[in-house]
């Protein structure tokens, strides 16, 4: 090969930097602008192709999972296949954890970008394999195989699957390894290598990879599991493009994936508002107390996720991490292709669940993950081993955004408040009672509570974040793999949060170790913050806390028949407190592996989603029935509900009544005006002086210095928000921002995003109204009411979304609102509107009268706000020891200054500014979006 | 036609949630059809008027009739039905301490059990199922027994006598007991099970029945054991008394034979089985033994078998004459462990509707159905949406004057209007393209699950043949099947009656299965026998019990040895049937398993080097009893004649041509009808495209192939 100034590219980098350029250029896949031929000219062959790719990828998937020994695999579903334009953009992927349509995207790209071309080559019947989360992947637990699509000599496509391994060599043992510093301690690492040729792995890769993990049987079982998936969906779309011709084949998926997009864009278009909103999120890392980390990783980590959804006035999604704070010495960093993958997971069990799913999409999203941040840390060293705990927290704030947006357009099925964070999860390692080495994350921690809707309760236990397909597989299958028996599985009380409309209920699993001479368990959950937020002034779900006992008298208790805890029910009466030992007892919950042995007892609770609307407006009988179902701890009735209940269980309606006045009234006397409570909390930011003083403690500090010093356009936010002078800044060290700021020095700052970017607008897809409307205006009322049966609501969920709902919703509103002579413009809580006063003023107001001033100021500022700060104030809403740490983590309650009623709670560490959640673009909504443009402001009176 | 001179063997039902049908086969092999309203309040008379109405188009009569009846089966979907309504018993549960919430928390995957793709990704659609048994009567006893048989923790005696106190002051109707790892050391349940007996009599209701779920259905994994437990006190034991009423009216109408029920496994068994839940599923399972039947007759090996309803595809597999069997499967959104003929049901039928989606201008077949409603075609149903029924009626493929058989006015021209207004216009199609391309994309979909199947097991379509039946089925089997290259495709002309024939054919079969956990040891091959035998042993025992309570003899019975197998440590297994001269021989076990194994998931994916285990075992044991025999007619040289003609659009046309329509009760055997043509029945219609032909063999199944020109 001839030397050259400038490398001759290959034929997949021409494709791709064609592709790349034609996107930037055109704003669309391929460059496909106006109507795509394939598709108009036969729509139902381009449907027939779909349907059959989609169905051999499911089949596949269906196939291989029983190769596996993995029960995270084989019953819980971790694993995906997909296919890949030779380009590497998706074209269409199975069920599964669909997380990683776009991750392998990435790989794919990387392969092609690296000029694995040329060497090592890629060749019919090659073998690649990555787990390398800088390169394509959320972490080293999710590994991937990657098969590439031939016809003769041409290169056609790629296959890819992904699995989801139980143990991956890390310097802790299981999937989720929360001991990593550094990407030296992550485990198992194939950053993107060829593994094998002609359909068969390569022996050094299998053996080499054996010796990488405490697991080998896994590891093998579940490579080959991915690698017959790939082979079996690789045979039946070669069968696919004989049968229908490679020139079409190629034609159709590059119209799919613009299709997808177009599609997306008429999602957004059809189904939210264009504007801006905000969710913060918040996790932490309490690594401060733990004596085995060296000492630069012996903090306390709070993570800040400042989550800005835009849906600009063309209809397209951006997602903004703004203001992030910085990525740590721990093992919850993020690279952008674990962003995409978190995104994706979301959006495709929310807007995009009813349609095709590539990665069309993609395209029509982009995203700010600021370079440096923990969201995309740009740092080679850094340990990626379980991102999941700052990820699942930080997209509660998508998840609010989209259902502000789908509550405006009348799509109350779809609305959800925040699901709850996956934990606390039980991994460990040792020696199983087999005798075997061994190492186990028990995946029933894909069952979790769902978020409240604003018809029904949250799902209880039964979903995650990171697969709606959630499962908690069959105890008698966990046991095969863990030296520990189940003592009992059972629902935990007050763990979904409080609302009008609960949070779904967690649940908690109690375990003895039995049968093994060592194994060590590690604690991983949240205990100092909520994670999540609530809905339109319902609570976010309760922490976590940690119940073990090591050195029991267990076996006493059984020697003499007496009874012994099968679970840990209510913290305040806790059944565990029946065994003696060494207690851990606390809400310290993230806890490096410590050695248990026969007869220890370690607890599982698994949290709940949080709750949507005023818990005082909930149906006392709904109440009653949580007591008595035991989702709900009696003392939480009354404090939380202000639900009075007989001896016998029953509502006491006239005492219900009388204690809800009452709370209304405490809420007034222990309220003050936003603007002046903003007051006194910026005196105590200004207390915040050298080396770290002032009333906020060590991480908060620390969280609001990295994204400052990380992003001067937060910083200034911040600043000019509590209105500080321009050179305050809290004085404490964040040496992992200096790091960032040399790694990230001089780079290109799109290269840092990864993503393809375009400058061209385009119109706002406007859907042609179907003209028979797939909800009434009497079924809306219905559900609005919640007298809509569920198998009806299923269908309304299930069906299709037309352009009808937002007048037909909002006429119902309109005709409910109690002052006729205003215009509801936008429904934006369950008490609040956008509305057109008599006079013309655009305000946010309230049912009960309330003016907050113009729509587009934040109405929190003229609410009344109570700032839950102590302990005290958080066990009138939580069970003792499943609080927000106030040090950490405060709620902010705004109420309606008419009649008190809970509007929403913020859940945010000290200090924080008060969130703008919504902030429409009213105008051109009504102008580009509707085609009904509003008069000028003002000149209607 | 009357002959007095039938003497009638074989007598099936098949009650469906409206219609109960009567399949009565004669000793040579003929058969009749009689229907009447199901009446689900007592069964008994739909069954008798069912039977009256058979015998009557024979000119018999029941006491006539019955006495020369050898063999009686019975499937229905009373026992489902319970389920479904949540009406079965009052029932009690004793669980190990700690899971009284076990029916609360379900397993996860009941929240999105048996939805379609798109449902199961978007979560808010997924919910729990009602618990079946109240939370007040879910009873946690202290005790456990580890994975590997060892008592961790000793069984808490007293909890059972407080526990079982309490469910007879809730009056329950019987009583479950499921402890965890209670299939390897059955110990707890039967301890718990004796004192709750002894505390039972003592309170004056010996009789109460006690589900031990290591008794009935010892088989790993704590949850679909206690579903199948459960079940079978809720929604079992309660039929057992209607079945019984059943058996009453039949042998008061002069009866000798006992009426038998076809079960999930594709056998039927006596109405005094102890494991009754095995018949939950019964009428979508007699289609496929039907298959089975009719596939041994005809001595073909592999078939693929397909029915079509008004709301769902149903596909089942039959491999070297055998059924495939799924041994836990999901029936009404329940996890169970009774092993089951393994029927993928696709949500789409001919009732289904039709959408296209205004976002994506994509058309969606179903999931929901007119069910009865027919379609826009017919105002009286008022379902407004377009079915798949519709679009056959405007194609012309279906007659809209001779609707089942013209008992039904359909409205063409509303049915042209809403699809064109529904479907056409925003495709941007005309009225037929479009008609014509939505049916094309629903029987690509059928095409595709049905080849996916196939593929899947490791073969090629040549390998297979493909059973069309059930009414929708032959008016779309040339859709789904072409070019897909079957050996064979076979529409039988009593597609529309098929379920109730199936029964008909049902073998008087057991089946028990035991997980067993066995390493094969190469260093101990005797001691791996030895495990075989015992837990071998053990089942045939099981089986020889159940048919002696029939009062059929050992010498009667067949048996089959089945082993499940895996790799050790996979969590799959897969079904090996044993060589039943020496079941027992190890390496004819591994070298059947290798060969199932590579033929199912690509060669890359053997493992023998982990070694093998044998997860666990079963025993079918079977009994002949009388069958149908097929019909036999002699074939005809002379040429169909149709009995008229009308325009249909085909694909290969894309124009309505005109087409002749032929009356299926005049095709004769030997006679072939080349497409273009439509032969219809009052309960189906049969559309052979242009470029297809089927030729009716002497057994009056039709036979679908290309045109040889």
């Amino acid at each position: 090969m001839a030397i050259t100034d400038q490398p001759a590219l290959t034929p997949l980098q021409q494709l791709l930097a064609e592709r790349e350029q034609q996107f930037s250029e055109t704003g669309s896949y391929a460059g496909l602008t106006g109507e795509l031929p394939f598709k108009r000219s036969d729509p139902i062959l381009f449907e027939k192709i779909f349907s059959r790719l989609r169905g051999g990828l499911v089949s596949a998937r269906e196939t291989a999972l029983n190769i596996s020994a993995s029960p995270i695999v084989k019953e819980l579903g971790e694993l995906a296949f997909a296919f890949y334009t030779p380009e590497g953009d998706s074209v269409a992927l199975s069920t599964g954890i669909i997380v990683h349509v776009h991750t392998m995207s990435d790989v794919i790209k990387h392969i092609i970008r690296e000029g694995f071309e040329e060497n090592p080559g890629v060749n019919p019947g090659d073998v690649f394999c990555n787990n390398d989360s800088m390169i394509g992947d959320v972490h080293n637990a999710d590994v991937q195989t990657i098969v590439p699509v031939f016809r003769g000599e041409k290169l056609v496509g790629w296959v890819a699957g992904v699995t989801h391994v139980i143990e991956i060599g890390a310097s802790t043992p299981g999937s989720l390894p929360l001991g990593p510093i550094s990407r030296f301690e992550d485990g198992l690492d194939i950053p993107c290598r060829k593994v094998g040729a002609n359909d068969e792995l390569f022996r050094d890769h299998t053996q080499g990879a054996a010796k990488g993990t405490r697991m080998p049987r896994y590891w093998m079982l579940d490579e080959r599991t991915r690698l017959a998936g790939c082979l079996i969906a690789r045979d039946q779309i070669e069968r696919l493009i004989d049968d229908i011709g490679e020139e079409p084949f190629g034609e159709f998926c590059r119209e799919v994936i613009e299709d997808g997009r177009r599609t997306f864009r008429t999602h957004l278009a059809t189904m939210t508002v264009p504007g801006r909103y905000r969710a913060p999120a918040f996790a932490e890392m309490t690594l401060g107390h733990e004596e085995r980390m060296p000492t630069h990783a012996r903090v306390d980590t709070l993570m800040h996720a400042p989550v800005e959804m835009r849906i600009t006035s063309d209809a397209r999604l951006e997602l903004d991490f703004e203001g992030a704070s910085s990525w740590g010495h721990h093992s919850a960093n993020c690279t952008p292709s674990g962003m995409q993958g978190a995104l994706w997971v979301l959006l495709t069990q929310t807007v995009l669940a009813n349609d095709k799913i590539n990665d069309g999409a993609y395209y029509a999203i982009s995203t700010n993950f600021p370079p440096g941040s923990w969201s995309n840390h740009q740092n080679p060293q850094a340990s990626t081993g379980s991102p999941w705990r700052f990820l699942i927290p930080s997209f509660t704030g998508l998840l609010k955004g989209l259902s502000t947006g789908l509550f405006a357009r009348g799509f109350l099925e779809e609305v959800l408040a925040p699901y709850a964070m996956s934990a606390n999860t039980f991994q460990g390692g040792g020696i199983d009672q087999y005798g075997n080495q061994a190492s186990v994350t028990n995946f029933a921690m894909s069952c979790v509570g769902g978020g409240g809707k604003p018809f029904a309760d949250g799902l209880d236990y039964a979903a995650a974040m990171f697969n709606p397909q959630g499962d908690m597989g069959d105890l008698e299958t966990w046991e095969i793999n863990e030296p520990f028996v189940f003592l009992g599985a059972a629902v935990k009380a007050s763990t979904g949060g409080p609302g009008r409309f609960r949070g779904g209920s967690g649940w908690e699993s109690l375990r003895l170790c039995w049968g093994t001479p060592f194994f060590e368990v590690q604690n991983m959950g949240n205990g100092a913050v909520t994670m999540q937020s609530g809905l339109w002034g319902g609570y976010p779900g309760a922490t976590g806390y940690r119940h073990n006992i090591r050195g029991t008298d267990f076996f006493d208790l059984v020697a003499e028949r007496a009874p012994y805890p099968v679970v840990d029910g209510n913290t305040e009466e806790s059944a565990m407190l029946l065994v003696s030992g060494e207690r851990d007892f606390d809400q310290r919950t993230l806890t490096m592996p410590e050695a248990m042995a026969e007869g220890d007892l370690a607890l599982s609770p698994f949290r709940g989603g949080s709750g949507l609307g005023d818990p005082i407006e909930r149906d006392p009988q709904s109440v009653a029935d949580d007591v008595e179902g035991g989702y709900v701890i009696p003392r939480l009735a009354d404090s939380v509900h202000g639900v009075v209940l007989n001896d016998d269980g029953g509502v006491d309606e006239a005492a219900t009544e009388a204690r809800r006045a009452e709370i209304r009234s405490s809420r007034e006397s222990k309220s003050q005006l936003t603007t002046d409570w903003m007051k006194s909390e910026r005196e105590r930011i200004l207390e915040h002086g050298a080396d770290a003083s002032g009333p906020f403690e060590v991480q908060v500090q620390r969280m609001y210095a990295e994204s400052m010093r990380l992003s001067e356009q937060w910083a200034g936010e911040f600043l000019s928000f509590w209105d500080l002078p321009e050179e305050f800044v809290f004085q404490i060290p964040t040496p992992t921002v200096d790091v960032s700021r040399k790694l990230i020095a001089g780079r290109d700052p799109h290269e840092l995003q990864r993503q393809p970017r375009t400058e061209v607008r385009e119109e706002v897809p406007r859907p042609a109204p179907s003209g028979d409307p797939a909800v009434t205006t009497e079924t809306l009322e219905a559900l609005i009411d919640g007298k809509l049966p569920d198998h009806q609501i299923r269908q309304i969920q299930g069906g299709r979304k037309d352009i009808e709902r937002f007048a037909i919703n909002l006429e119902i509103v309109q005709r409910r609102w109690p002052f006729p002579e205003d215009r509801v413009l936008l429904p934006i809580g369950l008490h609040l509107c956008i509305v057109e006063l008599p006079d013309g003023r655009r305000v946010t107001k309230s049912d009960s009268g309330f003016v907050f001033g113009d729509y587009r100021e934040n109405w929190k500022l003229t609410a009344r706000v109570r700032v839950r700060g102590s302990f005290e104030e958080m066990y009138e809403i939580y069970p003792e020891k499943m609080s927000p740490n106030p040090g950490w983590n405060v709620l902010r309650e705004y109420y309606d200054p008419i009649n008190f009623t809970l509007l929403d709670v913020e859940s945010v560490p000290p200090g924080y500014p008060v969130v703008h959640d919504f902030l429409p673009d009213l105008e051109g909504f009504y102008r580009d979006w509707l085609g009904q443009p509003l008069a000028d402001e003002g000149s209607v009176g | 036609m009357s002959n007095t001179a039938r003497q009638p063997e074989v007598i099936a039902y098949d009650a469906g949630g409206t219609m109960t049908d009567a399949f009565i086969v004669d000793g040579s092999g003929n058969f009749v059809v009689g229907k009447a309203q199901t009446t689900p309040d007592d069964e008994s008379r739909g069954l008798m008027e069912s039977t009256v109405d058979a015998l009557g188009q024979w000119d018999t009569d029941t006491s006539t009739a019955f006495p020369s009846i050898v063999s009686g089966v019975f499937s229905g979907t009373a026992m489902l039905n319970r389920l479904l309504e949540r009406k079965g018993a009052n029932v009690g549960c004793l669980v190990s301490g700690g899971l009284e919430d076990y029916l609360r928390l379900e397993r996860g995957l009941q929240t999105w059990l048996g939805m379609t793709y798109a449902d199961r990704l978007h979560v808010t659609t997924h919910y729990h199922n009602e618990p079946l048994v109240p939370r007040k009567q879910m009873h946690g006893i202290r005790g456990r027994i580890d994975v590997q048989g060892r008592e961790a923790i000793p069984l808490y005696e007293d909890d059972v006598r407080t526990a079982v106190e309490s469910l007879l002051e809730h009056e329950v109707d019987g009583i479950v007991i499921c402890f965890l790892q209670s299939f390897v050391n059955d110990s707890h349940e039967a301890l718990a099970a004796e004192i709750a007996r002894a505390i039972v009599t003592e309170a004056g209701r010996p009789e109460l029945p006690i589900f031990v779920s290591s008794e009935l259905y010892p088989l790993r994994g704590d949850f679909p054991r206690l579903n199948s437990t459960v079940i079978e006190a809720y929604a079992a034991e309660p039929s057992r008394h209607q079945f019984r009423r059943l058996q009453d009216a039949v042998a008061g109408a002069g009866a000798g034979f006992d009426l038998r029920i076809m079960a999930a496994h594709g056998g039927t068994i006596a109405i005094d089985s102890r494991e009754l839940a095995r018949t939950l599923v019964s009428g979508p399972i007699g289609g496929v033994v039907g298959a089975g039947h009719l596939a041994e007759a005809l001595d073909i090996n592999r078939v693929v078998c397909s029915d079509i309803g008004g709301t769902s595809f149903d596909l089942a597999l039959i491999n070297e004459g055998q059924l495939a069997i799924r041994q836990t499967p999901d029936i009404a959104r329940y996890l169970l462990n009774l092993p089951m003929v393994e029927i993928e049901s696709i949500g789409a039928g001919t009732g289904s509707s039709v959408r296209i989606d205004p976002a994506s201008s994509r058309p969606e077949i179903g999931p929901d159905s007119a069910g009865a409603s027919i379609g826009t075609a017919w105002p009286e149903g008022n379902f407004e949406t377009v079915t798949v029924t519709d679009l056959n009626l405007v194609l012309g493929r279906l007659n809209h004057e001779y609707f089942l058989g013209g008992t039904v006015q359909l409205d063409i021209e509303r049915a042209r209007a809403e699809v064109k207004r529904q479907v056409a216009d925003p495709l941007g199609l005309d009225l037929d393209k479009a008609a014509g391309g939505v049916v094309d994309l629903f029987e690509e979909q059928l095409r595709y699950a049905a080849l996916a199947r196939v593929l899947a097991k490791g073969y090629s379509p040549l390998d297979y043949s493909l059973f069309c039946y059930g009414g929708g089925g032959p008016l779309h089997v040339a859709g789904y099947t072409e070019g897909a290259g079957y050996a064979d495709v076979l529409v039988p002309t009593w597609a529309a009656g098929f379920s109730a024939y199936g029964c008909a054919c049902g073998d008087f079969s057991y089946r028990f299965d035991q997980t067993a956990g066995i390493a094969i040891s190469s260093e101990d091959p005797a001691g791996t026998t030895a495990k075989l035998d015992q837990v071998w042993g053990k089942l045939k025992e099981r089986a020889l019990g159940a048919f002696a309570s029939s009062g059929i003899g050992a010498d009667k019975v067949q048996l089959r040895y089945l082993a499940n197998m895996q790799y050790s440590g996979q969590l799959n297994d897969i079904e090996v049937t044993a060589n039943p001269d020496n079941p027992t021989d190890t390496s004819e076990l591994i070298s059947g398993f290798e060969d199932l194994y590579s033929r199912l998931y690509a060669s890359g994916a053997a493992s023998p080097e982990l070694g093998y285990t044998i997860t666990s075992l079963a025993l079918v044991g079977s009994a002949d009893v009388a069958k149908p025999v097929l019909p036999d007619e002699e074939e005809t040289d002379q040429p169909p004649e149709p009995k008229g003609e009308r325009p249909v659009w085909w694909t290969q046309t894309e124009v309505h041509v005109p087409t002749p329509v032929y009356e299926q009760d005049d095709v004769r055997a030997g006679q072939t009808i080349v497409g273009p043509a439509i032969i219809e029945a009052p309960a189906t219609t049969f559309a052979v495209p242009p470029g297809r032909q089927a030729r009716l063999d002497r057994h009056r199944i039709f036979h679908l192939s290309e045109t040889s020109d």
